[in-house]
């Protein structure tokens, strides 16, 4: 009788422990590499406003997104012309890319004639990287300032009673062995309250985003 | 038994001239532009190639061209075939979106969305190291509605895939305004014959284990 107890308390162990591992062990198809891909032309979040347009996102089936507009316009906010998003990618391999035309921002604070942000990512000889190579700003000029079209990353201007720009923002991820990823904000505007200098919405202009593991 | 054996040899090297001359492939849109003949291997390959990027064309190099220029391409790009189906057709599918920022057509940039994807097979290619495919099938001008058959030059050359990796497309009709389009790089120096553009950004991605 004891025996039985314990035989039986065994299979109820193991069948717990079972599903404790099915649970917390990822299928064989989770197991398998999974490249993120995104890539959208305007994003704006303020108190009165919140849209993203034109976005493409890789399916998970790891193929190909994409998505366009001929136009965008936020009043008072941001607008652009011609916008692409593209994302790719498939197991080990990642990219995105946006491009948008005759950019004018907070009512001409910011403009560019075209925008290019791309974002790649790949795992190749047990080594993961990510590169914004490519990325391009054509003719910004911001607060009345002309800018260079390789303008250095993650460059930040302040704009005087609106908040702070920040210029080919990157944002790096993963340990760069097994995973990588980065994101790339062209143009990232911060809007700051004058008075508190608390954050009151954002602006993001010609976005890639990729990652691998 | 000696002129035997030599009979033997002169039909094996007929044999091997004529399965040469086979293979020898008649020259497609983009190479009758006075344009390098390249070789293609197996048709229908189990294989698979994804990404995507910037090319600038037409001064083609790896470089970005100045600003405001607009010219140069982007796009998005993969192919799946799984080899030849059980009913002899080939299982391949994938898609291509193509913007060239060159290129106005009716006040936006040229844009080509591909509608199917009908062949692929491998290209042999010395600067493609990592792998290379030849592929198509029909596409349609997003700007204007016309279609056209498209073929694809696609080349991974390792990684970065910018300034190393390769691409470029041809159209031939149906469509009219666009008949003939095609990309014309690179400037010297090149890793790649002429009708394969050097990626400025992006990467191709030549996946091996689906060969």
């Amino acid at each position: 009788m004891k025996r039985l107890a314990t035989t039986t308390g065994g299979a109820w162990g193991f069948l717990v422990l079972g599903l404790l591992y099915s649970a917390v062990i990822p299928t064989a198809e989770a197991w398998a590499q999974t490249p993120t891909a995104s890539a959208f032309g305007i994003a704006v979040s303020t108190p009165t406003a919140s849209s993203t347009s034109p976005l493409a996102v890789l399916p998970t089936d790891g193929s190909l997104g994409s998505n366009s507009a001929p136009s965008v316009s936020v009043a008072g906010l941001a607008g652009a012309d011609n916008l692409f998003a593209i994302a790719t990618g498939s197991e080990g391999s990642a990219e995105s890319n946006s491009t948008l035309e005759n950019v004018s921002l907070l009512s001409g604070l910011i403009t560019a004639d075209g925008v290019t942000a791309l974002a790649s990512s790949a795992l190749s000889n047990g080594a993961a990287s990510s590169n914004a190579e490519g990325s391009l700003l054509d003719n910004l000029v911001v607060n009345g300032a002309s800018i260079s079209s390789d303008v250095a990353p993650n460059t930040q201007i302040d704009l005087p009673g609106v908040g702070y720009v920040v210029l080919n923002e990157q944002i790096p991820s993963g340990d760069g062995v097994t995973s990588s990823g980065l994101t790339v904000n062209m143009i990232h505007v911060v809007l700051l309250n004058a008075l508190t200098g608390a954050q009151t919405g954002e602006i993001i202009v010609g976005s890639a985003s990729s990652s691998v593991n | 038994m000696f002129k035997l054996r030599n009979l033997e040899l002169l039909c094996g090297a007929v044999a091997a001239t004529m399965l040469a001359w086979a293979c020898d492939r008649p020259e497609s849109p983009v190479s009758q532009a006075n344009k390098p003949l390249f070789w293609f291997g197996e048709q229908c390959p189990a294989a698979k190639m994804t990404g995507g990027g910037r090319i600038d064309a037409p001064f083609g190099g790896p470089d970005k061209n100045p600003p405001a220029s607009h010219q140069y391409q982007t796009f998005g790009a993969h192919v799946i075939s799984d080899g030849f189906a059980s009913d002899g057709s080939c299982a391949v599918k994938g898609s291509l979106e193509w913007v060239d920022h060159s290129l106005r057509v009716n006040g936006s940039p040229l844009n080509l969305h591909s509608e199917q994807i009908t062949f692929v097979e491998v290209l042999i290619e010395d600067s493609c190291k990592d792998g290379a495919l030849h592929w198509g099938g029909r596409l349609v001008e997003k700007n204007t509605g016309e279609e056209y058959d498209f073929e694809v030059f696609d080349c991974d050359n390792g990684e970065p895939g910018a300034r190393n990796d390769g691409f470029n497309i041809a159209l031939s009709g149906p469509g009219e305004s666009q008949d003939g389009y095609t990309l014309d790089c690179p400037s010297p120096p090149s890793l790649h014959p002429d009708n394969i553009c050097t990626l400025t950004g992006g990467n191709r991605q030549f996946h091996p284990t689906h060969l």
